[in-house]
């Protein structure tokens, strides 16, 4: 739509539109934010609550205006014949093809003064060293006790005191509450920080109050002010006005911050690490002591596979009481194990509560499985398994192996459930052939 | 005992991880040093996510002595 149009002698004619956004750009990147000083006239207050006006010297002129947001920030009226200083946005308004400054902020010329005693102050602290960065104190490491130099009742203590809860809510505040603005403000302010000294129990402290005009800010500007930082022994964090707004507090101290809001979320900036890495340190040891249990586990494992093996061989050697004294063993030396387990599990247990129940869980299963095997190797549940024990008829002895029978004689039989009594007709060495096939058995077991 | 502050709280955690970590000691003090860090963990989880405290403001009372006295927090807008 606005694309440059070609004419038949091969000339290209911008759109207005387009000459304006190209002056607009051009514009607007070269000067972008500028400070000018010029006289006031055709001073306008929109019903909006916008002020228009023009700024002039002896030859020329350019039009302003202020928004109603950033005039509601200056606390004297825009007057014809004013000296101003303004400070604002060169911008170009497309739709009349005009330029204009957009005023952000606006300072009574007349009032110059408190500029150059800023200026003046500055270079005299700059010089004794006061802005220097080794003077610079660090900041306390997980504060618990943060002091508040400023109103009682301006929006900064509030925003100070909702921020510092937000992140840490067992910190504690302590205002000192000062006027920060008009007679006395200075006086007040140093004084505060003096005493907070002398009270000595905070580990940190806050000075400062929210934006406002420079008049307002002023004590912060002030050398009395400047110097009960300085002397502070407690480190201080200034938070005055806006981002924009520089004062001789911001430098003294030991760190500024841009706005009062900003001054907890600096301080308290350890706590908000602290959730990260408490969860992690929770993880860790939780992952440190079950891997510690399953290497015991893993050890019982290896006992009751060696004794189940053992078990086994001696079985296939027709040393059923062994099989019986080894698998008690085992179910013993486990049971004692596993109830130890078991009882530091059900105590871990409750010690873990929602951070590893879930694995604790797991691990009260696999113990139950373990409990399992062990049964599984007790002498009924061999019985089940098809073997059975024979004993002689008189004295009760376990038979082991054939030297012990004789033809003729009466054993007894017990088998898993019940038994038998059964007469002996022949004994014999079992014979080569069988021995093989026993031991085939053995390896398949 | 006197309550552990926070930052020695965290530090008492990390050395009870590195120990457990090691894998050194016997089971059952590993289980006695886990249920410290838990609870240490625990207690300042508790600050971090429990109740907020009162402020207070500060009164001179005499050359060099202060009282602490309640502070009435201007309400929210």
């Amino acid at each position: 739509m606005h694309s440059p149009t070609h004419l038949p002698d091969g000339e290209t004619a911008l759109s207005v539109s387009e000459i304006t956004r190209r002056i607009k750009e051009l514009i607007e990147s070269a000067f972008g934010y500028v400070h000018v000083v010029g006289e006031v006239s055709n001073a306008k207050l929109h019903t909006s609550g916008h002020v228009y006006f023009t700024l002039k010297d002896e030859h020329t002129q350019i039009r302003c205006v202020m928004f109603k947001s950033s005039a509601a920030k200056i606390d004297f009226a825009v007057e014809d014949g004013m000296k101003v200083y303004a400070r604002g946005q060169l911008t170009v308004y497309d739709r009349y093809g005009t330029y204009q400054i957009i005023v952000r902020d606006l300072v009574d010329a007349g009032k110059g003064d408190l500029q150059m005693a800023f200026n003046e102050l500055k270079k005299r602290l700059e010089k004794e060293g006061l802005f220097a960065p080794e003077r610079k104190q660090p900041l306390p490491a997980f504060p618990q006790r943060v002091g508040i130099v400023t109103s009682p009742t301006g929006a900064a203590v509030r925003d100070i005191i909702r921020t510092a809860r937000k992140i840490y809510p067992a910190v504690d505040l302590v205002l000192y509450p000062v006027n920060v603005q008009g007679e006395g403000a200075k006086g007040d302010i140093a004084g505060a920080i003096a005493d907070f000294n002398a009270y000595g129990e905070i580990d940190v402290m806050i000075v400062g109050r929210g934006g406002g005009s420079i008049e307002d800010l002023w004590a912060f500007n002030e050398e009395v002010v400047a110097r009960a930082i300085a002397a502070s022994e407690i480190p201080v964090v200034s938070a005055v006005g806006h981002e924009t707004d520089f004062t001789i507090s911001d430098f003294v101290a030991d760190v500024r911050v841009p706005t009062p809001t900003a001054a907890p979320t600096l301080i308290l900036a350890d706590y908000v690490e602290a959730r990260t890495q408490l969860g992690l340190s929770v993880r860790q040891a939780t992952r440190a002591v079950t891997g510690m249990i399953d290497r015991h586990k893993r050890f019982i494992d290896g006992l009751r596979t060696r004794y189940g093996l053992r078990s086994m061989s001696d079985r296939l050697a027709a040393q059923i009481k062994d099989i019986e004294e080894a698998a008690r063993r085992v179910e013993r030396v486990m049971k004692a194990v596993i109830e130890t387990e078991a009882r530091c599990l059900v105590e871990a247990a409750g010690r873990l509560e929602r951070f590893a129940s879930a694995r604790v869980d797991a691990e009260r299963g696999r113990l139950a499985t373990l409990a399992g095997r062990v049964d599984a190797l007790s002498p009924l549940s061999t019985l089940k398994r098809g073997y059975s024990v024979v004993t002689r008829g008189q004295t009760g002895e376990v038979v082991r192996t054939y030297e012990q029978i004789d033809a003729g004689e009466e054993l007894r039989l017990v088998l898993s459930r019940g038994g038998a009594v059964l007469r002996v007709e022949n004994v014999e060495e079992v014979n080569a052939y069988e021995r093989i096939e026993l031991r085939r058995l053995d390896e398949e077991d | 005992m006197k309550e552990l502050s926070f930052e020695d709280s965290m530090k008492k955690i990390e050395e009870i991880v590195g120990e457990l970590e090691k894998g050194d000691l016997p089971l059952e003090q590993s289980l006695k040093r886990f249920e410290e860090a838990v609870k240490l963990a625990r207690a300042c989880n508790k600050k971090l996510e429990g109740a907020q405290k009162k402020v207070n403001k500060l009164i001179k009372t005499g050359e060099a002595e202060f009282e602490l006295e309640p502070f009435e927090e201007p309400e929210e807008e």
